[in-house]
């Protein structure tokens, strides 16, 4: 388990020693943006194969793909950061 | 006509419901893990004074992320163009940057759970009592004012029943914080804070895309509204009627600038709350800086929004009354308009969830902020003086549920009378604007003296609910009172906040130097100049508050300029 469990993003630095072993916020922001990134991407890809009924303006810029994939980049990283079995 | 006007705005597919519903288990998920960290009076009311800057300084800003701060000031945008940044920019930035460079020492060196408590402190039982019961009323209105607004929004919206949205969100709120606390409330703040950015950033980001960047649609709105100034902060503020919100740039520096933003950022105990809970005096210090960073990037994803709506929307918008009479869509409606412009299926889900996740940081920090005011300045002070931690615990979490209950009361009460909510703003002048005259003082002179404090802050409000009650009666006196009888609602809270707020100081001092003054040494840890606030002198120039409050408000001035 983890130390520092509020941690800022950058330092992930500890908090006093009462937080020890408690998981880091940044990680359950990390898991739901990966989960978001997934649904986000998966929808805009779908979107991509099968055009949807209702357009939306600038739908050429397909936003659900490249939105979704920066969730799945940002999720995947303070995921993998502030894993409480991550090693420290 | 309104019976050819749609039932609902948008429709959600199945993966838009299914963002919602991960969030909701997800605030729920969190609730229930960090209950058994939740154990002492100091973890429920202060998150065990453990969090960092960066914590306590984004759920500092999303505990003031109300339900209409998406909506309400995007409506403001497309209704008042730019003027709507001066709430986010001079409204706030200059107040935050003070309250963690000068009041945050005293606040914290003193050790109180609350600003109630620093007025019990400084100025003795009757001065609390005064401000944390107006502060119980006041945030209990709020919160349903804004529960209301949420429901009836999303009623608009996505069709939702009204019933349904008030009481799935409140019970939510109701669950996480009562389980664990100001803990809970916080953690669930910055996830908060990072979904409403994230699912609020799309829009200006495709909106400046489709006008060519801001020059584009400078000039597309132009060209929609010959004649009228929406993309400048200061310069139609030299006459009163030069603007749309009918205000000088006195009322906007004096009033809102320094009574109402002052008042409201350095002693409403919703927000400082947040900051309390710092480990430490340095990262209590820099809360607020970092906060401050972030509220001055807020326009982007709230008054873009609505510049935007002007330049692209093919329709004008109006005021609810005009809607409702011609079918058409009301300024409220400008932000949940560019959502589906531009939101496909996933994306809309992500931007409904930064609507719900704005309503829910801005109750759960009502509701936290009301159980501890209530436990401890008013149940403690005046019912149950002598009681373990665990019983004052308990009281927390049940005044978790009736605090909830509560603002549900007054959801219903505010759907009865929908007349309430043209008064949210008089309130804060009412209550907030006094009370910052009293902190201040009894922050910074020595001579303030506890008659003065609690007479001062009752003479204060008082005379703010005496001018409204005037204005009210006599809409004349609007000249008197806001200097112009022209002046809109905007215009007149803010200069009976001034008003109230000098009458406030001005009592205080006549009071106290005719009352004995309190001796140095019950001064100490409260006052300026009684006070021995830790040297920052080992730390370099970049990890002290000093320098980031200033590299804040210099990019403050210089928004301020590029955007005159």
């Amino acid at each position: 388990m983890q130390a520092g469990s509020t941690g800022s993003p950058q330092a992930g630095s500890a908090g006093s020693p009462r937080g020890h072993g408690r998981i880091s916020i940044w990680f359950f922001i990390g898991v739901l943006l990966l989960l978001y990134g997934v649904l986000i991407l998966g929808a805009g890809l779908y979107e991509l194969a099968v055009p949807p009924a209702r357009h939306v303006v600038l739908g050429n810029l397909h936003a659900g793909i490249w939105w979704g994939a920066l969730l799945v980049v940002l999720g995947g990283l303070y995921s993998y950061r502030f894993s409480p079995r991550r090693p420290r | 006509m309104p019976q050819d006007v749609p039932a609902r705005l948008l429709s959600l597919a199945p993966v838009d419901l299914a963002i919602i519903v991960l969030y909701f288990a997800a605030v729920l998920g969190i609730g229930f893990y960090l209950k058994r960290y939740t154990r002492t009076g100091d973890d429920f009311f202060l998150a065990g004074r453990e969090m960092t800057a960066w914590v306590a300084g984004l759920s500092f800003l999303a505990a003031n992320l109300g339900s209409l701060e998406l909506m309400g000031w995007a409506a403001a945008a497309y209704q008042y163009g730019i003027l709507a940044t001066h709430w986010y920019w001079i409204g706030a930035i200059p107040a935050m940057l003070f309250l963690g460079i000068v009041m945050m020492p005293f606040y914290y060196i003193s050790k109180t759970h609350s600003v109630p408590g620093y007025l019990k402190l400084r100025f003795g039982e009757p001065a609390r009592g005064l401000s944390a019961i107006s502060f119980a009323f006041m945030t209990v209105l709020m919160s349903g004012i804004n529960m209301y607004s949420m429901a009836l929004v999303l009623k608009v919206v996505l069709g939702w029943d009204i019933h349904f949205s008030i009481w799935v969100s409140s019970i939510t709120v109701a669950v996480y914080v009562g389980l664990g606390g100001l803990f809970s409330a916080i953690f669930n703040e910055v996830l908060q804070f990072v979904l409403i950015w994230l699912g609020a950033l799309l829009i200006p980001t495709i909106g400046l895309i489709e006008t060519g960047g801001w020059s584009g649609m400078v000039s597309r709105i132009a060209a929609n509204f010959p004649g009228q100034d929406h993309t400048h902060l200061w310069r139609t503020m030299y006459h009163f009627g030069d603007n749309p919100m009918g205000i000088h740039w006195t009322g906007i520096v004096l009033g809102l600038g320094w009574v109402i933003s002052f008042g409201y950022w350095t002693t409403d105990f919703l927000v400082v709350q947040r900051v309390l809970a710092a480990k430490d005096l340095r990262s209590a210090k820099l809360a607020p800086i970092i906060g401050a960073a972030f509220k001055m990037m807020v326009p982007f994803i709230v008054i873009l929004p609505g510049l935007l709506g002007l330049a692209l929307l093919p329709m004008r918008l109006t005021g609810e009354g005009q809607a409702v009479v011609t079918g058409g869509h009301s300024y409220n409606e400008v932000l949940p308009l560019m959502l589906a412009r531009y939101c496909g299926p996933g994306l809309l889900g992500l931007g409904i969830t930064a609507l719900i996740a704005g309503f829910m940081s801005g109750m759960a920090g009502n509701v936290s902020a009301f159980a501890t005011v209530w436990t401890y300045d008013i149940y403690r002070a005046l019912i149950r003086a002598r009681a373990d931690d665990a019983h004052y615990v308990r009281m927390g979490r049940w005044c978790t549920i009736v605090g909830v209950l509560a603002s549900i009361g007054t959801a219903y009460l505010v759907m009865q009378f929908l007349s309430i909510m043209d008064y949210v703003q008089a309130l804060f002048s009412f209550f907030i604007a006094p009370l910052f005259g009293t902190v201040l003082l009894g922050m910074l002179w020595k001579r303030a003296t506890p008659a003065g404090g609690f007479w001062g802050l009752l003479a204060g409000t008082v005379s703010s609910i005496g001018m409204w009650a005037w204005v009210k009666l006599d809409p004349a006196a609007l000249r008197y009172i806001a200097l112009s009888p022209r002046a809109r609602d905007m215009a007149e809270n803010m200069y009976r906040a001034l008003w109230s707020w000098i009458i406030c100081v001005v009592i205080t001092v006549i009071v106290s130097l005719l009352t004995k003054r309190k001796p140095v040494a019950e001064l100490a840890g409260l006052v300026y100049g009684c006070t021995e606030v830790p040297s920052e002198g080992h730390l370099s120039v970049y990890q002290r508050p000093i320098f980031w409050a200033g590299v804040v408000g210099a990019v403050f001035v210089v928004l301020n300029i590029v955007f005159w």
